[in-house]
């Protein structure tokens, strides 16, 4: 591996960028995360079971609602977008019919975009969602790769790296299964790079977990001191 | 005696029955390999494209896909380029699903779903190079074209992705701008009344959509009732060279990698079959 090229960052092609989290950092909130992949760092907030709006009310399972706000300005289509696969990624991952007739409202705040934004907020909603004790399936952590015009698949891609793809590839897995959970692939590739992008993704997801894993330990052995 | 079991007996008729317990309805049919409204599992619904029936438009489609139908409609128009790209025109996509084309949609500013689709063919457009931009420019720093794909939905019953798609996409094909030469003393464009260019695409993107049922029913092509009813929902968008430009799997349920295989196959037949439907209707026009 001695001889491979590094990358502008002097990573290699499989590297994560340093992944760090606070976990309950917001007073108010019923649970909060921030997570980020170096410099792309997200906070989240969530709250709930709390009442739901007349109109969004399900009479057999809580309302699962998702808000993200750019760093600058307010949300256009971007986040529109964002907000519905985020919605979509965690609707089988929550339990949702263990509080009918309420909401759980997801607040993200995006506080740096330097690449592979998706991956990053729902690493951090999955942390605040256990932060709040809302009751979970599984554990659903994302990461992003990018397939570049050599056929060379770089793992968490910055967003230098995803301007000069020819594809980028986001995709989501549980720790209970193998297979995808969630995938946004966008730009032109083939079959086997789809496949190969899982596969490559699905190994550095099982990393993020043993993070998320000592993250969530060191908060309750912190909590359990007080 | 009989008679007295017989009206305890508690009876639905089959509408009833659909409207209790949907999924299990469902159940009764995919066992049998076919679905309540007589398709197979995999098959799409009757498909047919009208080109050029508004004439207000530069360019248009009508579509309708069972019973989904979409408009689209593309308009032309002359503008400054960007600052950053005085050399390439641009185009602004938009689909708007307004309370027209099904009750779920409420008056107002567009909602999520047509926000997100809206985004996503955007960034198809700008992603997966369909249009030379460089084509659209009349005069650097000067004029280029502004096309404006506006998709309307009439009438909604799932699937509006790739209604939506393949609607612009026809549209585009039937596009005609007139020749505009720009000139410089005066600062305007002028356009010839005679003369009409169309516009070269240089892939022809299209979608096929399958949601899953159950866990083990993959149905292509669902309608409101079927996306409403699934558990996971999985689009490819596959070019004539038979390369993948996009797939988007949105959450629920996990799916394995020979299932989206299975599918994979399915969709490119699927594509190349909605080609061949544009190239026939272009032909006869």
């Amino acid at each position: 591996m001695a001889n491979e090229v590094l990358r502008e960052d002097k990573r290699t092609n499989s590297q994560l960028r340093p992944i760090s989290s606070v976990l309950s950092s917001l007073n108010r909130a019923d649970g909060s995360a921030s997570f980020s992949f170096g410099n792309s760092s997200v906070l989240c907030s969530v709250y709930g079971p709390q009442e739901v709006k007349i109109k969004d009310e399900l009479l057999d399972r809580a309302t699962v609602e998702v808000n993200i706000t750019p760093q600058i300005g307010i949300g256009s289509t971007t986040e529109k977008n964002m907000e519905r696969i985020v919605r979509e990624a965690f609707s089988d991952v929550i339990i949702t019919s263990l509080h009918p007739r309420t909401s759980i409202s997801i607040t993200v705040q995006i506080t740096q975009d330097e690449g592979s934004i998706i991956s990053t907020i729902i690493n951090a909603v999955s942390l605040a969602l256990i932060d709040a004790g809302i009751p979970l399936r599984s554990t659903l952590l994302s990461v992003t790769c990018a397939v570049q015009e050599d056929g060379v698949i770089l793992l968490d891609p910055s967003n230098e790296e995803i301007k000069n793809a020819t594809s980028t590839h986001v995709f989501a897995f549980s720790n209970t299964s193998n297979d995808i959970i969630s995938s946004e692939s966008t730009g032109t590739f083939s079959e086997e790079e789809y496949f190969k992008c899982a596969d490559i993704c699905k190994l550095a997801v099982s990393s993020v977990l043993k993070f998320v894993h000592s993250a969530i330990e060191h908060k309750l052995q912190k909590e359990q001191k007080n | 005696m009989n008679e007295v079991s017989n009206k305890d007996s508690f009876v639905l008729d089959a509408n009833t029955f659909a409207k209790l317990h949907p999924k299990e309805f469902y159940r009764k049919f995919l066992t049998n390999n076919i679905r309540p409204d007589g398709r197979l599992l995999k098959k799409f619904r009757k498909t047919s494209i009208n080109l050029n029936s508004l004439k207000s438009a530069e360019g248009s489609c009508v579509l309708k896909m069972g019973k989904t139908s979409v408009v689209c409609g593309i308009k032309a128009e002359v503008a400054e380029p960007r600052v950053d790209d005085p050399r390439k025109g641009y185009i602004v996509p938009n689909v708007e699903l307004s309370p027209i084309c099904s009750s779920i949609f409420k008056p107002g500013p567009p909602g999520e779903l047509a926000q997100s689709i809206s985004e996503r063919i955007d960034k198809l457009f700008k992603q997966c190079k369909i249009i030379d931009l460089d084509k659209l420019c009349i005069s650097e720093k000067n004029a280029v074209w502004v096309l404006y794909i506006d998709v309307i939905c009439l009438s909604y019953d799932g699937n509006i992705f790739d209604a939506a798609l393949y609607s612009i996409i026809s549209a585009l094909k039937s596009l005609k701008l007139p020749e505009v030469t720009f000139i410089e003393e005066e600062g305007k464009a002028e356009a010839s009344k005679e003369k009409t260019i169309s516009l070269e695409l240089l892939s022809i993107p299209l979608s096929a959509t399958y949601v899953v049922f159950d866990d083990k029913y993959v149905l292509a092509d669902p309608n409101e009732e079927e996306e409403n009813l699934s558990s996971t929902s999985i689009t490819f968008i596959y070019n004539e060279e038979h390369k993948l430009c996009g797939i988007s799997k949105l959450g629920g349920i996990p799916l394995s990698s020979e299932l989206i295989q299975d599918c994979m196959s399915s969709a490119i037949e699927r594509t190349d079959s909605l080609r061949e439907l544009l190239e026939s209707t272009l032909q006869r026009n």
